[in-house]
């Protein structure tokens, strides 16, 4: 099969790799660069679990060929290092927001983009930010309850 | 499951491309956002053996005038619509409409233009487009042609686009860009699934209305006896409306059950009351 060099930044590391066309940007992290937070739930794009930064929005990594991503910066949970992840992980401790953790990472993705762009005033707004992470333990509101604590924390 | 095999071409300029797709004809398949075409490939809906990559095509990202020009390339994503703040009422209702398009993540990548050609009947873009009285605009190696959103959409998830053809761009005329009044209102059964009833209401600049509903089975169909009611009436009852809403509804889907017909209905009133509220 046809390989083609790619070049990424991952967690601000460079990355110098070589896919085959149909490699999805969540396979490529997994098996290439071992970013092993990144979670394959559905693979077509309805549970979040796969949900990384791509310079600088989040995105689908299984929607995503790595093909399409050379010279792009690449921000999964492993390097999300600021105030407001610190905030958002201690605030999911806290409140209860996992319980298998499958979805965790994605949800925290999800969270830390929300809160950075401050797209979370209120619970329905939150929630509405929220619908494309599934969980199948907590019933979201342990979640929900998370990431308006975070926010409240970050700016009281 | 994990996608089949295909190769990855990626040109620079829309002259590769064009070239490229017209060299590989029927075993190319065009990869914008890829929102749709990457789970179909991994149910082995569709299965191309060449992706040809449009994402590196700067002539095909959107212009910081789109919403001046009436020009929206093919490229522009729906994130880029749902995050911009132009003051105009049709700045104001492109934002509205992409801020419920699927969810966040699905929004950086997904594209106008990749809506429009896909042309699912609960698609988004299609029915706005469509109610703005759009045009799009189609590129190939025979050259360049136009013609108007309502005979490019020929049935549900069916264009008239040639094998060797790529949409470059959605064109919105004067009427559009001026538009003053706009309502619009979508039902889903979880916020970023593809609706269940979706309908857009617009007063174009030349005072004409254009109503339409979408995510019934056909595809995106006009309402134009609510137009022409609101076109001759300066004041409405909301049951008056409500009743002529009714009629439209069924006279696009006749096969449609009670349910259905009442829940367009509805759905179409909010959309219009949501508009005359801008008066």
């Amino acid at each position: 099969m046809n390989r083609i060099p790619i070049n990424l930044t991952v967690n601000g590391r460079t990355t110098e790799l070589s896919v085959e066309p149909n490699a999805t940007l969540a396979d490529s992290l997994r098996e290439q660069a071992g970013t092993h937070s990144v979670h394959l739930g559905c693979e077509h794009g309805v549970c979040g679990a796969c949900n990384v930064y791509l310079n600088g929005a989040v995105v689908r990594s299984c929607l995503t060929l790595t093909a399409t991503c050379d010279g792009m910066e690449i921000t999964t949970l492993e390097g999300l290092s600021d105030a407001t992840a610190a905030a958002l992980k201690d605030a999911m401790h806290r409140c209860h927001g996992l319980q298998c953790g499958f979805c965790t990472p994605g949800m925290i993705i999800t969270g830390h983009d929300m809160l950075t762009r401050k797209l979370c005033n209120s619970e329905t707004e939150i929630r509405q930010q929220l619908c494309g992470n599934i969980c199948r333990c907590t019933g979201y509101q342990a979640i929900v309850t998370a990431i308006a604590s975070a926010q409240e924390e970050i700016s009281p | 499951m994990k996608l089949p095999y295909f190769e990855h071409r990626a040109p620079d300029s829309l002259e590769e491309a064009i070239a490229t797709l017209a060299a590989l004809g029927s075993d190319v398949k065009l990869l914008a956002g890829g929102q749709s075409l990457l789970p179909a490939m991994r149910y082995r809906l569709s299965q191309p053996s060449v992706l040809l990559d449009l994402s590196r095509i700067e002539d095909l990202r959107l212009k910081d005038d789109a919403l001046r020009s009436g020009r929206i390339d093919a490229m522009s994503t729906h994130a880029q619509f749902a995050h911009q703040n132009d003051p105009t009422p049709l700045g104001r209702l492109m934002a509205a409409h992409a801020q419920q398009i699927a969810f966040p993540a699905v929004r950086t990548r997904g594209t106008v233009g990749g809506s429009v050609v896909h042309a699912d009947p609960a698609g988004d873009w299609p029915l706005l487009f469509l109610a703005l009285g759009a045009q799009v605009e189609l590129s190939g190696q025979r050259g360049t042609r136009r013609m108007a959103l309502s005979s490019f959409i020929s049935g549900p998830m069916q264009t008239d686009i040639a094998l060797d053809e790529i949409l470059t761009a959605v064109l919105l005329d004067v009427s559009a860009l001026g538009l003053t009044h706009w309502g619009r209102a979508k039902l889903m059964h979880r916020a970023g699934e593809y609706a269940v009833s979706s309908a857009v209401a617009v007063r174009r600049a030349g005072g004409e209305w254009s109503c339409w509903i979408g995510a019934i089975e056909a595809g995106p169909a006009p309402m134009t006896q609510c137009a022409e009611l609101l076109r001759s009436h300066s004041s409405l009852k909301h049951k008056d409306m409500l009743a002529c809403a009714y009629e439209d509804v069924r006279a696009v889907c006749p096969e449609s059950g009670q349910a259905a017909v009442h829940r367009h209905a509805v759905n179409l009133t909010r959309a219009i009351a949501q508009a005359l509220e801008t008066q």
